[in-house]
């Protein structure tokens, strides 16, 4: 008998899962609005001119070898990154009290920022403090933080589904109740999956309450200068917290608006209330990434590295990523008015309104599985789609579609 | 007053320290015998001729993109990685029995597999069952398996002291007196830090104890094909293993054999029982990746798919590595023919018996201290040296400097 015969089966993740019936599917029309990659018109996945341009360099650059980066990572990687969610003239940087840990992807900058809370923030292995993530949010965070050590993950108010926008209300009352020194996981722009983010002056209210109640701020930025195709636009609420004195964390991504997803790009940036702090928690980061991933991956860090400290790449890269964030612009007014001259019921107006790669679109369940069934366009249960899925070919299909759904199925 | 007062500064990684030290050390004469990378004649680093080919190869394929790899990661890396550690014609792959998890070098398989051991191993959620590591081992083992959640990590006897060799009645008599369903952690070749490999026989010994006691093998496989310069030969531990029935992982690294340090090559290769087992326990490993990276990084595991697929290019590669191995034979031989020379007080027929990247000398920590200090060579406190380290320009100054350490300091 197998010494692993009582390991149960374990589900595999939804939006794999979707992908993985979507390749299945022979239906001529099929359509894929489920994982949150991005696509050209065509269709297909674009690798961005400027990545290209730049590995061919990095190839031909034979004063690189392949010894074994710091356990933190690339130092022109991290501190240029941070200068990226920061800004250039940050004061936190020029006070020497901004570090960073190149970590694997978003997710990676999160496991290793929840490690180290529960290691070290709130007393000593607490596991007991709260972590508060949206209602709904990345269906990853619940479990970073659970696979971290953390006992008691909750959701915080955010989506108000009835006037499909945020409830404010909800949340600052969230704020407001929560244990002090509770974290709260919050989305710098571009919220996944509602595309729903507060706005400036929202900010300034949760930041005001989360200053007062001593509540940890940890920033997920996945989508940097690819929800508007502005950088410093898509920064403003990290910037702003920074600006209002905290001590956070940033777990930021470069897999989207790099299109580097297959290298795990990512990098934890942490600001701390002085140099001394810094340097006692970044010793203790490296303890943490040394008995995880040792040392990080030098391929996709030497890429954005290249780029970003680059002028010239540098705006390459920005207008590569206005081309991305353009054609979900495009797409969002185009799927809104398409549904508007069909007539279809319900408001619309969410579409423009919600800004990203995604859009929760407000169809229910049953919905969603009419959609996937009789219409095979793929979706979250949610009601979450990827924008990047949309197409000039696709889109009048699938607005015939969420109209012919809505109609038939309550 | 910052959230991050009482974070105590931690101690920085030895080996790390150690090339810092090297680095800052102003002597014309110093020499790194320290962290375990292969070096040239000239000193320096090596990327692998089959290496920069396969990277143009992979710069200028248009077909390839940067999408999402798989969680497990690339498949064709997987099953070419794993048929690498248990041969292309092992019954247990041809029997669908071997399934394998892409990770960040041999630290990342080790972390996965720790994660997964823990959780499922011995009942469900076992932090009990003893992890036992070789004494002494590589100084990492240790704490990957406890911030894995094991409470009770312990070391069985392996290093021999007084006749520079194997213990190998201690190490029987701990597999004999532990407690049942206990891990061991075993080197495959290439011992770190002793370069002290059990023999054919000693290895059937080994096996027939652990599969009595049902004891968990968990080996760690760093260095194929470069400690003999012989893939297949330096693999018989495994494939003894697998031919006796075991159940097992294989935390694979491809850092040293292919010189990829720093793209975090790994592979966690599991043997079960039969592909029913193995589904679900892939299945949990997933579940387990998710939350840790998400899913690997591509450029090196692409690099060494390609290499390992491509008959032409797997045979450069396997010349490249008899390269690496050959002249670290080389140097060992000339290092202990130099101290019989010089007439060094002590037994030097270890340097040669020993085999891999590492030598252990036999200097104890006063002696290291004086090779450091007084010589400017730098060993590990244990009497590690890297055999990398050693060149022609730099062995006379070595076996002079050991010479003159052994007759003066006790």
């Amino acid at each position: 008998m197998s010494i692993f015969s009582e390991v149960p089966q374990a589900p595999p993740v939804a939006v794999f899962k979707l992908t993985a019936d979507f390749r299945e599917d022979s239906h001529p029309q099929k359509v894929n609005l489920g994982v949150g990659a991005y696509r050209t018109d065509e269709c297909q996945p674009w690798v961005l001119p400027v990545v290209k341009k730049v590995e061919r360099l990095i190839v031909e650059d034979s004063s690189l070898n392949h010894e074994y980066l710091p356990i933190l990572g690339l130092p022109e990687f991290r501190s240029a990154s941070s200068k990226v969610a920061l800004g250039d003239d940050s004061p936190a940087i020029k006070e020497n009290r901004v570090g960073a840990v190149q970590a694997l992807g978003g997710t990676g900058a999160l496991r290793i920022g929840g490690e180290f809370l529960h290691r070290w923030y709130n007393g000593t292995n607490n596991t007991a403090t709260p972590i508060y993530v949206s209602a709904p949010t990345w269906e990853n965070h619940n479990a970073v933080f659970t696979d971290a050590g953390f006992k008691d993950i909750r959701p915080y108010h955010y989506w108000d589904g009835a006037k499909k926008g945020l409830d404010i209300s909800g949340l600052l009352d969230d704020l407001e109740k929560a244990p002090e020194a509770s974290v709260f996981v919050l989305h710098a722009c571009a919220h996944n999956p509602t595309g729903t983010d507060p706005t400036q002056d929202e900010w300034k209210q949760i930041a005001e309450v989360m200053k007062r109640r001593n509540l940890f701020v940890f920033f997920d930025s996945a989508y940097q200068g690819f929800a508007s195709g502005s950088l410093d636009k898509d920064a403003w609420a990290i910037r702003y917290f920074v600006s209002e004195g905290f001590e956070l964390f940033v777990a930021q991504s470069f897999s989207k608006n790099f299109g580097l997803y297959n290298e795990r790009v990512g990098n934890l940036t942490v600001v701390a209330k002085d140099n001394e702090n810094l340097s006692r928690i970044l010793s203790q980061m490296e303890k943490i990434v040394r008995t995880t991933w040792s040392n990080p991956p030098s391929q996709g860090a030497r890429i954005v590295s290249k780029t970003l400290n680059c002028p010239e790449l540098f705006a390459e890269w920005k207008g590569n990523v206005k081309t991305m964030a353009d054609r979900v612009l495009l797409m969002r007014d185009q799927l809104k008015a398409k549904l508007q001259a069909l007539g279809t019921p319900g408001t619309w107006d969410h579409i423009t309104q919600q800004i990203g790669m995604f859009s929760f679109t407000g169809l229910n369940p049953k919905q969603v599985e009419y959609m996937i069934k009789e219409k095979h366009v793929y979706l979250m249960a949610s009601g979450r789609i990827n924008m990047c899925g949309l197409t000039s070919k696709n889109i009048d299909y699938v607005a015939q579609s969420i109209h012919d759904t809505v109609t038939s199925v309550q | 007053m910052s959230v991050f007062r009482d974070v105590t500064q931690a101690v920085p990684v030895a080996v790390f320290k150690l090339s810092q030290d090297f680095n800052n050390d102003q002597d014309p004469n110093k020499v790194n015998l320290g962290v375990g990378a292969y070096r040239t004649d000239e000193g320096l680093p090596w990327v692998l001729p089959v290496v920069k080919k396969v990277e143009k190869v992979i710069a200028h394929d248009d077909r390839l993109n940067h999408e999402y790899l798989p969680i497990l990661g690339l498949p064709q890396f997987r099953s070419s990685a794993s048929k690498i550690a248990l041969g292309a014609g092992s019954p247990a792959v041809q029997e669908d029995r071997v399934g394998a998890v892409q990770c960040l070098g041999g630290t990342g398989a080790l972390k996965i597999g720790a994660e997964f051991l823990r959780r499922f191993h011995n009942g469900s959620n076992n932090t009990k069952t003893p992890v036992y590591v070789s004494a002494p081992t590589w100084e990492n083992h240790n704490a990957v398996f406890a911030s894995a959640g094991f409470e009770d990590v312990r070391s069985y006897k392996y290093w021999d002291a007084q006749n520079r060799g194997l213990d190998l009645a201690g190490f029987l008599g701990d597999l004999e007196t532990c407690p049942e369903h206990s891990i061991f952690v075993l080197h495959a070749c290439a011992h770190n830090p002793t370069g002290t490999d059990p023999t054919q026989e000693q290895w059937m010994k080994i096996a027939e104890v652990m599969m009595r006691r049902r004891l968990f093998v968990f080996f760690d496989s760093a260095y194929q094909g470069f400690a003999s310069g012989d893939l297949d030969k330096d693999a018989w531990a495994i494939r003894y293993f697998v031919s006796m029935g075991f159940e097992m992982f294989c935390a694979q690294s491809f850092s040293k054999n292919f010189g990829l340090y720093n793209e975090r090559v790994g592979n966690l290769t599991i043997v079960a029982r039969d592909p029913d087992n193995l589904q679900r326990v892939l299945s949990q490993m997933e579940k387990i990746v998710r939350t840790t990276w998400s899913n690997p990084p591509s450029q090196g595991a692409r690099l060494v798919a390609i290499t390992l697929s491509d008959p032409a290019l797997f045979e450069d590669w396997k010349a490249n590595v008899k390269t690496m191995a050959d002249r670290v034979l080389l140097m060992r031989a000339q290092l202990q023919a130099k101290l019989e020379a010089l007439g060094t007080p002590g037994a030097w027929g270890h340097i040669t018996q020993q085999i891999g990247m590492f030598s252990f000398t036999g200097l104890n920590p006063n002696q290291v201290e004086y090779m450091v200090k007084e010589r400017h060579v730098y060993l590990m406190a244990s009497g590690r040296i890297n055999m990398c380290g050693l060149t022609t320009k730099n062995i006379d100054y070595v076996a002079q400097s050991i010479h003159a350490t052994v007759t003066s300091v006790q």
